[in-house]
């Protein structure tokens, strides 16, 4: 879960072309914007396909420090 | 390469962007850090043309924008002046994570490629409040707000944080 610090986090996990960008925390959720009328619903949702590599940094709230 | 840590993401090709709209969180902010997955779609390099947007908030005044401009640097604006520039690095497919902080108490900025640290300068610039809305993928453009500046690539996990946060040694 994000902390008090967290003004937006931003998932973008969903999978339907949605124009509601769910699974956001912080301010508003947003909405997806094509610039071009055949491009109505870009942009893409993609399934993300890089590999694990545990030993690359994490940057999540467990490997980051505040000041 | 990073891990994607959840199971989708976005793909943005040239003429895409996601609008958050104007937030007075977003305004509030005095010490800030940035954050997002990076898969580039084309190598961003020294030569590219212009920028890439990747987070905006900027009409012309107040806000900030965390963009790759041409000649390979990665900038932080805030206001309409550059807060930290990174040295020159090109993007490529393997990039995983990017972020950039500034700590306003302290002046101290910074820009990291995941572990490392490509900064080349620090800041004396405050965050100061705009009406533009945050836009992912592509720069607002003002009066009246379009989008420019279009990232090409994946983008996932972008996080603003109104703190200071650096990574463990």
């Amino acid at each position: 879960m994000p902390d008090d610090h967290t003004v937006g986090l931003w998932h973008f996990n969903e999978d339907n072309n949605s124009q509601i960008l769910g699974d956001s925390i912080g301010v508003t959720n947003g909405w997806l914007g094509g610039t071009t009328a055949i491009e109505t619903t870009d942009p893409l949702w993609v399934t993300s396909t890089a590999p694990i590599n545990t030993s690359d940094p994490q940057w999540v709230d467990g490997s980051m420090v505040k000041l | 390469m990073g891990r994607w840590k959840y199971g989708k993401a976005l793909s943005f090709d040239g003429n895409d962007y996601v609008s958050i709209g104007d937030s007075a969180s977003l305004d509030t902010i005095n010490d800030l850090t940035v954050e997002l997955w990076l898969k580039p779609a084309v190598t961003y390099s020294a030569s590219s043309p212009d920028f890439y947007a990747l987070v905006s908030k900027f009409n012309g005044a107040g806000g900030f924008q965390f963009v790759y401009h041409q000649g390979g640097y990665l900038y932080l604006y805030v206001t309409n002046k550059i807060a930290v520039q990174s040295s020159p690095v090109t993007l490529n497919a393997g990039i995983g994570i990017i972020s950039s902080y500034l700590d306003s108490g302290t002046n101290d900025a910074h820009i990291y490629l995941g572990t490392s640290d490509i900064t080349a300068g620090t800041t004396s610039v405050f965050m100061s409040t705009n009406n533009s809305s945050l836009f992912i993928g592509a720069r607002p453009e003002p009066s009246p707000m379009y989008p420019l500046h279009f990232v090409q690539g994946v983008i996932d996990e972008v996080r603003i944080w109104g703190s200071v946060l650096v990574q463990l040694s």
